[in-house]
């Protein structure tokens, strides 16, 4: 899964940044109460810690974020922080297509 | 109408008059609006007044079904017969939700609000919730002068301020839109369109707990809950991972819609059955239709083109390279659909050019790197990708051959990976592992000169970086500048002090500078130095460095030669009393003096070999750590013969196999023997006994494989799951020692190209031709070979060997040459090195 996505920094962010992020997200998911958002947490660190590490990420990361599409899907949904909301404009189609689907 | 119907009628209209009325009421009660339909029709005509309302609600169900089926225009008929039948109150909800079905905005609005002034209070909840549901999708101009102006409240007013509460949240003025919600009160027919503001504000502002909580109280009817819908799925997605249900695609279609990539929701559940079922080249073709798809941005789509453009890296064999082939396809053919797929498929295809060992991938990842043209970063990443692309051209098998058949090369290409990596420095002068590469490289090549160039430049650059110095300090012991070797082996030291590589390297330093203090007659001083190691007590690892009786002989020796052959004595004698095994010491001694001794004794026997030859070491353990001793002593003296001291090891070591040993022993031996040319008999003979004592013991197994004669790619999997079993043990030397053999095996030992052959004229009992080539290991084109043989059978012997060396690139000469089979390989057999030195076994 998308690192940036899971600590919910910027593909710009500096290296304080991403540390801030990492500590913030570790205290908010320790590992005897989630451990799984912990170890994703922290293996999402590890991968972007550092510019070099970032670089390396950004030519060589090969693991895709997921098993099949849905499960990529269902990864994205679970990792992702909150969107931005639609505008307004998009959010009349999206509740006017609600009384169809 | 269909024969049924008719009979149908006919029936019923036979029926007595309170049978009738029973059978319409039973399906109204059941909702077989049709059927209701039909029995009021026919009660309506004995009594009009009294059966009228039962045909209404009859006629009205029906509309409702109808629109609930997308049948809107089958809908709109029964709706003009209701309107002859019924005043509009009654059927004003369907009305409404024609309206609102066939998006007729103005029209549901007006509906809405006549049918809230008219029934509002008599209304049902299912009701109120369309009439909320059409009156806040209509979205009208509720502004003064606006078409809404005037409405009556308080439905006005609400509805402005959830339609403005909308529209904050669309602008993440979140407490604004909190402030208008909160006059709302809870009676108001817009509640539920309150909760699902609220529910997304949570979301939205990352309280994903209690956005869930809030969007759970909603009633299933109406749009609200349908819209919270996507929020509910992206908390709690594993609805997603559950096996295939409308409720799932539902939830599939509705998140992308909500996460604005509509038209991917029309694709992706039947992209990912299509996956699932093996056909990832469909899927992927699938996907492409969305207009979203792909992206490079953080999104659903994404995330979804990074899946499908990385994913390939985890297929295998023809599944693998119908897909890379197809998405190579959309470059060669023109076909990409946009920017972001540019980048993707040239990144993958980038990617793809690393891990394939025969293909040249500095084209691919220059075409990859230009997408990072105005990227502040690109020289950083240039850099970082000419390191990679270099390492991929000098991939080398270690010198010892695998199986007997000499050494291994994949590629070899020095020049060009020089060059690159030049080039990485010089866009990243900062990048360390590029001068460490190019290091590499002059380090295989014995290019001292530019060796020691580079090493002067990184020291400079580089002044606290360990491997620096301790490439720095490595180049000083062997130009023989020891004291400035030490220099910077010591500032490794002081940078790691656990590192135990530099302690050794400190320790060899000192050892050799105290050789050379020593020959130069500086006494005093080599006994100076020797002090200053870092000795450790014997614990029976054998550190022939560093391990005191080792370094008592070692400057017994250098005494007896060059200082003091009183004083040498002495720390000979403490070395005999401190060993544990004198056979293992006495060889020691014997290769020191050898290898120490100057150029005009070299002919002669050190005072050691009688006593050595006398000495038969007692058990296997002894004669393991002799064997060590002669290794070691063998490399300290590479530039010696040691014919004699081979026999006698072999001499030594042969009943070994005989007596009795433990497995330890066994498997330590084993491991020291098996790529010894001299020592693989035994060494064969050990594993054999040893898989009888424990034949799951992983070490025995992973020998048993490396030491076959002939290449055994029929036992590919056996060792592939062999050193997966060592690895879990532990056992990383005999996975270190089987690296490279089993990469060999994996890559000609895949599925053979006959595996895919159809049905066609491969029937039971009939063999395939190999057109007179023994069976093919995986990968091989049988055409191509045969050409290439008919080719080489003309060849004469200086072509054929030119042939051989360029296809050596390609190919490892053992499987060439079981290829070409009947050419001469004589003069170029393999194994053999250029001098007439013997391998150490």
């Amino acid at each position: 899964m998308d690192p940036y996505l899971i600590l919910g920094v910027p593909p710009e962010a500096t290296d304080a940044d991403i540390r801030r992020a990492y500590l913030n997200g570790i205290r908010n998911f320790p590992p005897e109460q989630a451990p799984e958002q912990f170890q994703a947490i922290a293996r999402a660190y590890e991968q972007i810690r550092d510019e070099m590490s970032r670089l390396k990420l950004l030519l060589f990361d090969q693991e895709p974020p997921g098993a099949t599409p849905l499960d990529t899907v269902a990864n994205f949904c679970a990792s992702a922080p909150a969107p931005k909301p639609m505008d307004f404009e998009q959010m009349k189609t999206f509740l006017r297509s609600c009384t169809t689907k | 109408m269909a024969k049924h119907q008719k009979h149908h009628k006919h029936v019923a209209a036979a029926l007595p008059l309170d049978e009738l009325e029973r059978k319409a009421n039973e399906a109204l009660a059941a909702e077989r609006w049709r059927q209701a339909r039909d029995f009021f029709k026919l009660l309506c005509k004995q009594d009009h007044a009294k059966y009228l309302p039962g045909l209404i609600q009859a006629n009205r169900g029906l509309a409702e079904a109808l629109m609930q089926k997308g049948q809107v225009s089958e809908a709109e008929q029964v709706l003009a017969h209701l309107r002859t039948i019924a005043p509009q109150e009654e059927f004003g909800t369907v009305e409404l939700k024609r309206a609102v079905r066939t998006e007729d905005w103005s029209a549901a609005a007006q509906t809405a609000v006549e049918l809230w002034t008219a029934r509002g209070d008599t209304l049902n909840e299912k009701d109120r919730q369309a009439v909320a549901d059409a009156l806040v999708l209509a979205f009208p101009y509720v502004e003064e002068g606006g078409e809404a102006a005037n409405w009556p409240d308080p439905v006005r007013s609400e509805l402005t301020a959830v339609i403005n509460a909308l529209r904050a949240v669309s602008e993440e003025r979140y407490e604004t839109a909190q402030d208008l919600l909160r006059p709302l009160p809870r009676a108001s027919i817009f509640a539920n369109w309150k909760t699902l503001i609220k529910g997304w504000i949570a979301f939205y502002t990352g309280a994903r707990e209690k956005a869930r909580s809030l969007l759970a109280m909603l009633p299933p009817d109406g749009v609200p809950a349908k819209a919270a819908e996507p929020v509910r799925v992206l908390t709690e997605p594993q609805v997603l991972r559950g096996p295939r249900t409308a409720e799932r695609d539902h939830a599939v279609a509705s998140v992308c819609r909500f996460l604005g990539a509509p038209e991917m929701g029309n694709s992706l559940v039947q992209a990912d059955e299509l996956w699932k079922a093996g056909k990832v080249v469909d899927s992927l073709q699938l996907m492409r239709r969305a207009r979203e798809f792909p992206s490079t941005q953080s999104t659903l789509a994404g995330a979804l083109s990074e899946f499908y453009f990385r994913v390939g890296f985890t297929l295998r064999g023809q599944v693998q390279k119908k897909y890379f082939g197809m998405i190579e396809r959309l470059r060669t053919t023109g076909n990409l659909k946009n920017e972001a797929e540019n980048f993707l498929v040239d990144r993958l295809l980038a990617l793809d050019a690393l891990l394939n060992p025969y293909s040249t991938p500095e084209g691919e990842w220059r075409r990859f790197l230009r997408h990072f043209e105005s990227d502040p970063r690109r020289a950083k990443l240039t850099s970082l990708a000419l390191v990679m692309v270099a390492g991929q051209l000098t991939q080398h098998e270690p010198e010892m051959g695998i199986f007997g058949f000499g050494p291994v090369r994949r590629r070899t290409e020095p020049r060009a990976a020089t060059r690159l990596l030049k080039e990485s420095i010089q866009a990243n002068p900062e990048n360390l592992v590029a001068y460490l590469k190019l290091l590499e490289i002059y380090k295989r090549d014995k290019d001292s000169a530019e060796r020691n160039r580079l090493l002067d430049e990184m020291t400079r650059r580089f002044p606290n970086e360990k491997a620096v110095l301790l490439e720095a300090g490595i180049g000083c012991i062997e130009r023989k500048t020891y004291v400035k070797g030490l220099g910077y082996l010591e500032r490794a030291r002081q940078l790691d002090p656990l590192d135990p590589q530099v302690a050794d390297w400190i320790v060899v330093a000192q050892i050799r500078l105290a050789r050379q203090q020593y020959e130069k007659k500086q006494t005093e001083k080599a006994r100076a130095t020797f002090r200053s190691i870092a000795s450790r007590p014997s614990i029976g690892k054998l550190d022939f460095n560093s391990e005191e009786p080792f370094l008592h002989a070692r400057q017994g020796i250098l005494e007896i030669q060059h200082g003091d052959p009183a004083t040498g004595e002495q720390l000979l004698a403490q070395a005999r009393q401190e060993t544990q095994s004198l056979s293992c010491m006495l060889m020691y001694m014997h290769g020191c003096y050898r290898s120490y001794a100057k150029d005009s004794a070299r002919g002669k026997q050190s005072p050691f070999w009688d006593e050595l030859s006398k000495t038969r070491p007692r058990g296997a353990r002894e004669r393991m750590e002799l064997l060590r001793a002669f290794i070691y002593v063998g490399v300290l003296g590479d530039h010696l013969k040691w014919q004699k001291e081979i026999d006698l090891v072999m001499k030594h070591l042969e009943p070994a196999a005989k007596e009795e040993f433990t497995v330890k022993e066994a498997a330590e031996l084993s491991l020291l023997l098996w790529d010894k040319k001299d020592g693989r008999k035994l060494g064969k003979r050990l594993v054999k006994q040893g898989l009888r004592h424990d034949p799951l013991n992983p070490r025995f197994r992973v020998l048993d494989v490396l030491m076959e004669q002939d290449p055994p790619y029929h036992r590919a999997t056996e060792l592939e799951d062999a050193v997966a079993d060592a690895r879990d043990a532990g056992d990383l030397e005999v996975v270190k020692a089987a690296k490279g053999p089993l990469e060999t095996l994996m890559e000609f030992a895949g599925p053979s190209i006959f595996d895919e052959w159809d049905d066609e004229g491969d029937e039971e009992g009939e063999e395939p031709d190999f057109g007179g080539l023994p069976p093919m290991p995986g990968g091989f084109p049988i055409e191509e070979v045969s050409e290439m043989k008919r080719a080489a059978e003309k060849m004469s012997d200086e072509e054929f060997a030119a042939f051989r060396k360029e296809s050596s690139k390609y190919v490892p000469l053992p499987i060439f040459d079981i290829l070409m089979g009947t050419r001469n390989r004589d003069k170029s057999a393999p194994g053999r090195r250029g001098d007439d030195q013997p391998e150490l076994f």
